[in-house]
């Protein structure tokens, strides 16, 4: 049998794919039961529920105080990206008018022989 | 020499070789921590469309003679299409360019706050007309090659099925339609626990944060093992080039529309209404038998996103005479990008689609 050579870095990204492949099973046997959906889903529904009233509670306080809140700021950044849209949507009508709908290459091509 | 001595010269050499990777791990490192994101998109492009999340682009071929069928690729809604145009070299629309077919993209912004209400019609019936409308208007071409990833080939297949005379060819690359084998996003997704109307109420767009930890629970250790490997590597500009390209692109997962999301759980997830036949869009039943056009499906061996199971029912629910399954080894992104696409798959779909875009 021939010898071979030791190879740290070989043997190290084995050990690292091995490794990944070892955590990635025993988390889907985890993650892959009732319970676990039950106590993600219970998670998500609180850390929804928590940011919503935290966001009613901050809108109320920001109002208040004469100041701006997320959802004002949210407001006014789709009215912009809405504005910018509408010039976008000019330019490319201009466009249009300016090369034609006449396609620019011909359009014969076969395939060639392998 | 003998044979110990040339034993002896071999360790040297390896000895020397992994010196001057450590010095350049070390070098790199440094550059990669503080070097910005890495710049996408090797291919000139005009937009042709842009309507909130929607733009849609037109890329500029690189030869005189261009196949009849334009192709028009739908990236998934919760990922950006740079994808399939990462880099020179890594670029499937740089391919198919270069092969003679004239490509189209439609691409997703995240979408805003006003856009939460979108929903499986608004793509499948409004944005895919939109855009085969403005191939139609550009190329005379009253048909196209459509070409889906991922969601946005489920989307293509329901386009498809709904409006079969506008879908020349179909390609599909790891496109789900039976969300039963989907087992773990089934789990964490089911009826019995997952409130999908309070979530969308609560927080109108899904974040794509909240996607990409989805990815995340479902392959814990990919991320520490990707960057340990990273190190490994570091000394090696091309696996460093396109560990940054692929990881940019994993990191700029999409918010997804509201509605959109709560209809793709209930209808897909909950009641795998594709695989009974009772997907319904805008009022209309989606009849996938409708399709007869020629059907290329290709599906990652490993795919721990879009398990072969998964997207191997497409055979069955097409009519198309001409119908091919291909299945390539590798994961989920593997079947568009990377060195296994690069030498493997691309050059099968040129084959396959060639004779059909005449």
């Amino acid at each position: 049998m021939a010898d071979v050579p030791f190879d740290p870095i070989a043997t190290w990204q084995k050990l690292v794919s091995d490794w990944e492949k070892q955590i990635n099973e025993v988390s889907a046997r985890v993650t892959g039961t009732e319970e676990y959906s039950r106590v993600m889903n219970q998670t998500t529904k609180f850390t929804a529920a928590a940011r919503q009233h935290f966001d009613r509670q901050m809108e109320e306080f920001l109002k208040t105080v004469h100041l701006p809140s997320k959802a004002d700021m949210a407001a006014i950044h789709d009215r912009l990206a809405a504005i910018e849209d509408a010039i976008e949507q000019l330019r490319l009508a201009l466009d249009r008018d300016k090369r034609g709908a006449a396609p620019p290459v011909s359009r014969n091509r076969k395939p060639q022989a392998p | 020499m003998t044979g110990g001595d040339a034993a002896q010269e071999e360790i040297n050499r390896r000895v020397r070789v992994e010196i001057d990777r450590a010095v350049l791990r070390n070098i790199k490192g440094l550059e990669f921590l503080t070097s910005p994101k890495q710049p996408v998109g090797a291919m000139a492009k005009d937009t042709l469309l842009r309507r909130g999340t929607l733009q849609f682009y037109r890329y500029r071929p690189v030869v005189n003679d261009v196949y009849r069928i334009p192709l028009v690729i739908v990236s998934p809604t919760s990922n950006r299409g740079y994808v399939f145009d990462l880099a020179r070299g890594q670029s499937l629309v740089e391919f198919l360019l270069q092969r003679g077919y004239e490509v189209f993209l439609i691409d997703w912004l995240p979408p805003r706050r006003d856009e939460s209400g979108l929903g499986l019609a608004d793509y499948v019936l409004d944005f895919i007309p939109a855009c085969l409308a403005r191939v139609r208007e550009v190329t005379g071409e009253s048909t196209a090659t459509v070409l889906g990833y991922c969601m946005g080939g489920t989307l293509a297949l329901l386009h498809a099925g709904l409006q079969p005379e506008t879908v020349e060819n179909l390609l599909l690359f790891a496109t789900p339609v039976d969300f039963e084998q989907m087992a773990l996003f089934r789990l964490w997704g089911s009826e019995k626990y997952f409130d999908v109307d309070r979530l969308v109420d609560a927080l109108g767009n899904i974040p794509g944060e909240f996607i990409l930890s989805a990815f995340d629970i479902l392959r814990p250790a990919n991320r520490t093992a990707g960057m340990l490997h990273l190190w490994t590597n570091m000394w090696n500009d091309d696996y460093v080039k396109s560990y940054r390209l692929f990881d940019r692109w994993a990191a700029e997962t999409l918010p997804i529309a509201g509605k959109y999301f709560s209809e793709t759980t209930k209808s897909f997830m909950w009641r795998n209404s594709i695989m009974k036949g009772e997907t319904v869009i805008g009022g209309h039943r989606v009849d996938l038998s409708r399709i007869t056009a020629p059907v290329l499906s290709i599906v990652a061996q490993h795919d721990h996103v879009v398990p072969l199971p998964a997207a191997h029912p497409i055979m069955d629910l097409v009519n198309s005479k001409e119908r091919e399954e291909i299945v390539v080894k590798g994961g989920h992104v593997s079947v568009v990008a990377g060195p296994a696409a690069v030498t493997r798959i691309w050059p099968s779909i040129d084959q396959w689609l060639g004779k059909k875009s005449v």
